[in-house]
Order: structure tokens, then sequence, then C-alpha cells
């Protein structure tokens, strides 16, 4: 009895539970949601439904693939080669940098390490802007304004990358390391043949790390470039924003091309990125 | 194979002494054991040896060389870890050339002499697995193989067996004493097992507190221990202790068990009034032998061939007694029985220094 009327009730909640994850996901999704629909409208539509509001809002129509074709004759295209370019050249120089630097920590002693460490550590608790005006002067007087060399040097040491990299090796047992160097197996070999393979997804989170700094930096490409010959993304979106006019419907094209390369370099490695910053966490 | 001698060895870190002094010849093939309680430096020694530890002060020699700040791969030796060490992400195959290929051996010279040694581990069906999917006896002996391919002077082995269930460490240790006596090389090995260091060695060191203590063949120091420490360390179950005491006429007499007389033929007498120790094995005690006790049996234990009954246990000095006849003994009932002083070792209870 109590078991048969027990059914509808329980029935209930769970409708009201999904109802509610469904309210949750929508409030989550909609800002993307929207971009993407407002880039697939023509300008002149972008507001319509929405003063007053109709769900036709959430819907792309009328239907138009002008912002896309508008903002790839604009030079678009060399925006996102540009920004691939620093972005893949930093993450690149970066895992080969950070990962020495980690790997020397973990392995070897030296006088200062543990005050050097520390820096590091300081470093990337420390906002970009606290440091951005000297890294300028030093960048103006080493003649690299303008120069893509300022965007890709000083965001080839990543304190919070060599932390990662130093966390993961300094649990790796020691044993590997030695019974290697008993083999005359050279330091650098220990590194790339033994410990950067079990370190995968320790490289790839440092990897994506150093990718997104580099797709997320606006300020310092602002300030470092300052003739705008050369633009990467976030200058180039803000760009969009301010020429003649504001043209929304691109604007959005902008902002969803912006953020999907990220989203679609991070989805099939997302697996190696939680596992490689988790594990930082427990295993310490 | 070389002959490898220690001479004034010792490790500190700052203020702390590790290994205090140690001097120590190891002939060319011979297994040696290092053996002690843990803490006691025999790891520390081992990882001197092999160039992992720096050295404070003291000269390692190989083969006539000296090595002591030689890099550990120049030495010629190889290491067994106690952990095995094996790269996770390699095959076994690639875990036992590894070495080899880093050292620039030809691809083709690499894989005969892996296949050589696989054949000899019988590890040929496994050369394509990865550690994981190998038994722990397995991993030991892919360690063991990695060792072997690299032909070294010296075999270094780091309580290889302590991770090993019992039955297969009986299995094992008769791997290594085969390939001891298949290779005829030089072996040091390290344990805390007194029963491996017995049955493995043709030398035992045994250390304590970064000291040597004794060293020699299995049989001399359970025959003959230089001191209390040696004598309650090899042999399993341990040497008995009982409280003893030399009255004013030089005879020693057992004060727990009714001022019993030993007559011991001594070299030198102990000091009077000192404390002293007599120790006796276990399976030294029997029925109708000059020395007479009774003691309280608590606890018997049959293991087959033999008997052990425990007396006194709680107390300071307990006594274990090894029965082959007449077994038939309950607990809390009195034991009569005795022992021969020529099987007995008389030492200074407080300096642990055998008297003679």
């Amino acid at each position: 009895m109590s078991a048969r009327s027990g059914q509808p009730g329980k029935a209930l909640s769970l409708g009201l539970k999904h109802l509610a994850y469904l309210i949750i996901a929508f409030i989550f999704v909609l800002p993307l949601w929207w971009a993407i629909v407002s880039s697939l409208r023509p300008n002149s539509a972008i507001f319509a439904d929405i003063f007053p509001f109709t769900p036709k809002a959430l819907l792309p129509a009328p239907f138009t693939l002008e912002a896309y074709t508008g903002i790839f004759e604009r030079g678009f295209g060399l925006i996102i080669a540009n920004t691939m370019l620093v972005a893949l050249v930093t993450m690149a120089a970066g895992l080969i940098v950070n990962g020495a630097a980690g790997f020397a920590f973990a392995m070897f002693d030296f006088k200062g390490k543990k005050f050097i460490l520390s820096a590091i550590i300081i470093s990337f608790m420390l906002p970009f802007e606290a440091i951005a005006l000297p890294l300028y002067t030093v960048t103006q007087q080493l003649g690299w304004l303008d120069n893509i060399a300022a965007l890709i040097v000083p965001s080839v040491a990543n304190g919070l990358a060599v932390f990662l990299f130093y966390q993961f090796f300094s649990q790796v047992p020691k044993d590997y390391a030695e019974a290697a160097r008993l083999d005359g197996v050279s330091w650098i070999d220990i590194l790339l043949r033994i410990y950067v393979p079990l370190s995968l997804p320790t490289c790839i989170s440092a990897a994506l790390l150093l990718f997104i700094f580099q797709w997320e930096a606006f300020l310092w490409p602002l300030l470092a470039m300052p003739s705008q010959q050369f633009k990467v993304i976030q200058v180039g979106m803000a760009a969009f924003q301010q020429q003649y006019q504001t043209i929304w419907n691109q604007l959005f094209a902008v902002s969803v091309i912006t953020a999907l390369i990220p989203i679609a370099l991070l989805l099939p490695l997302q697996r190696y990125y939680v596992q490689g910053l988790a594990g930082a966490g427990i295993k310490g | 194979m070389a002959s490898l001698s220690l001479s004034k060895v010792r490790k500190s870190f700052g203020e702390t002494h590790i290994i205090h002094g140690v001097d120590l010849e190891i002939g060319n093939g011979e297994f040696v054991v290092f053996v002690g309680p843990s803490g006691c430096g025999k790891s520390t020694l081992l990882r001197m040896i092999a160039g992992l530890e720096s050295v404070s002060d003291g000269t390692i020699t190989i083969g006539g060389r000296d090595v002591t700040t030689l890099d550990p791969s120049e030495r010629g030796v190889a290491m067994v870890f106690q952990s095995y060490a094996l790269y996770p992400h390699m095959s076994v195959r690639d875990n036992i050339g590894f070495g080899l290929r880093m050292n620039g051996m030809p691809r083709a010279e690499v894989e005969r002499k892996v296949a050589e040694a696989a054949s000899a581990l019988h590890l040929t069906e496994l050369l394509d697995r990865k550690p994981k999917q190998l038994s722990g006896g397995q991993r030991q002996r892919v360690a063991i193989g990695r060792a072997i391919v690299r032909q070294p002077d010296v075999f270094l082995f780091d309580e290889p067996l302590s991770n090993l269930d019992a039955e297969l460490r009986v299995q094992m240790r008769l791997e290594i004493a085969r390939l001891h006596a298949e290779l005829a090389a030089t072996m040091i090995y390290v344990t805390h097992d007194q029963v491996e260091a017995m049955t493995l060695a043709d030398k035992i060191v045994v250390l304590r507190a970064g000291r040597v203590e004794q060293s020699g063949t299995p049989l001399s120091l359970y025959d003959d221990p230089a001191n209390l420490f040696v004598a309650g360390f090899i042999g399993s179950p341990r040497m008995n202790f009982m409280r003893a005491r030399q009255d004013e006429n030089g005879v020693i007499r057992l004060t727990d068990y009714g001022n019993a007389e030993v007559s011991l033929s001594l070299g030198s007498s102990p000091q009077l009034g000192r404390d002293l120790l007599l120790g006796i094995r276990p399976e030294h005690f029997g029925p109708n032998l000059p020395v007479r006790l009774s003691v309280m049996v608590d606890l018997v234990e049959h293991l087959g061939g033999a008997s052990y009954a425990y007396a006194g246990s709680g107390s300071p000095h307990p006594l274990t007694l090894e029965m082959r006849e007449g077994r038939n003994v309950a607990r809390g009932t009195v034991l009569e029985t005795g022992f021969d002083p020529a099987r007995a070792f008389l030492f200074d209870a407080t300096s642990g220094e055998r008297i003679r």
C-alpha cells in the first residue's frame, strides 16, 4: 500500500529535480547559445525578437552566414593565424623550459633551491597588471616592441607550469632515475624517455595552460604591439567594436570562434587535463 | 667480476653520522650479505658502493680501481632495487635493453643480449608485456635481467625479496643462489632477514648503527658470535640469554635458575661483580646434560619436525627450547631440561662483549 502510494510522489520529485537541472543548464548555456544564434542573424535583426521578447529570439531566424563571411573578409583569418602562431610557439617552448625547470627542482639539490622555488610560486600569484609596466620597460629597451618576440618570450616561462611539473616529477619514485643512472643514461634521456612518458597528463595540462594563457592575453599584446600591425585575437575582437560602428552579428561571430577554438582543443584532452591537475593535489 | 674493498668508509649528513668507518674486503665472485636491523645503514652502504650516495670519507675500490668519486655508470655495478624500478611505460624487452640502447649498442646486439637474459630467466614469453601485467616474482626476474645484460663487475641487491610473499621468497632465493653459481659474479645483497643471509651468503656482514659488528661465513657467525648483538641476531628462533654472575670462587652461576653452576673453560676471567649473560641456542637444550634446569612451560608450538617450548614469557629473559623427542609437553607443566656448558657463550651484559 505504502509502496504504491509512494510511487507517484517519487516520480513527481524526480520530475521536479530534472526540471531544476534543465533550468540551471539553460541558464548556463543561454549566453553561448544566444551568441551563436545572434552570429547567424543579419545585423539588422539582432534585437528584433527581444523587445518585446518572443521565443523566436532563441532561434537563428532569419538565418544568414553573412557575419562569418564578413569577418574573414575583414582579415579575421590572419588574426586567428597570428594567435595560433604565438600560442603554439609559446606552448612548445614553454613545455621545454618549464618541464626542464620542474625536473631540475625535483631531482637536484642546490643552493637557494627553496628560495627560487618560492619565488616561482609567488610569481604566478602576482596579477599580470603588477608586472606589466616593468615588463614593458624591459621589452622597450630590448627593442622588441611591435616584434612577435615580445608576445612569446615573456610568456614561455610560466610559474604555474613549473610548479605543475615539479609537483609531478617529485612524486615519481626516485628509483627510476637511479636505475637509469646506473645504466649510464644521461639526465636529458632520463627526462625525455622516462619522466616525460610517465607525465603525459601533466604535459598536456601544462600545454593547455600555456595555450589558453596566450589565447586569452589582451592587455600585454595591446601594450607590446602599439602599431597594431600584428594583431592577436583578443585585441582584434575589441577592434570589431570600435572601428566605425558596432556590427553586432560580426562581433558575435568573432566571439563564437574565439570561444570554440580552445573548447575544440580542450574537449578531447579534457580527461588528461583534469587528471593532471587533480593528481597534482591528491598525491602530494 | 671483480673484488671490492671498502677502506674507512664514512657517511655523514651534516652532524648525523650514518656510517662510521667501515673496512671490508670482498673477494672476486663472493656472495656477501649485509644484514642488520632497519636503520643500521646497510642500504646506505650499498648505495654508496653503487655511487648513488656520496662518500664523506674513505675509499671504495672495485677490481683495484678507485671508484670513490666516479659516476654510478662508470663503476661497473648493476643494482636490483627493492621496488624493482621497472619503467612502467616500457615492455619487458625495452626495460631489459634500455640501458644498452642508451649507451649506443647496435639494435641487433641489444636484441641478442635481451633474448639471452630472458631465456636464462624464463622471461621469453613475457617480453612484450608491460610491468603492470606481471606478477611480483616475474617483475623481480625482469629487474635481475636488467642487471645481467650489462655484465657488471659487481651485482648489488637492495632487499630484493621483501615485496614478495613467503612462498615466492623461498623460490626466488633459490633462483638468486642458482644465478650466483652460474655467473660466478661478485654479489652484494642487503636484507634484514637473517634466514636469507644464512642461506645465500658466502660471507655475512652484520651491521648495527653504521658499524660492522662482525663479518664471516654464515656458520662461523652462528657458531662463534663475537658479541651479544650478533649472537641474538643470527639464528632463528634466536639464542636464549640467561642472567649469570660469578661468585667469589670464580664459578659462573645462573641467578634465575637456583644458582645452577656452569663450569666454563674461559681464557680470561670476567671482572668480578659484572652482570653476565649466558647464551644458549634453543636446539642445545636437552635432557641428561650436565647443567640441569627445570622450567615452567608457557606455550608449546609443534612445527612437525621439531617443537618449541616457551618459558618465562614476559620476563626480560624468556627461554625457547627446541625439542625433537619427548614432545608431549603440555602448557603449565614443569620441564626438566639441561645443556652442555661447552655449547654456551658468555657475554658481558653491559658492554655486550663476548667473554672467551
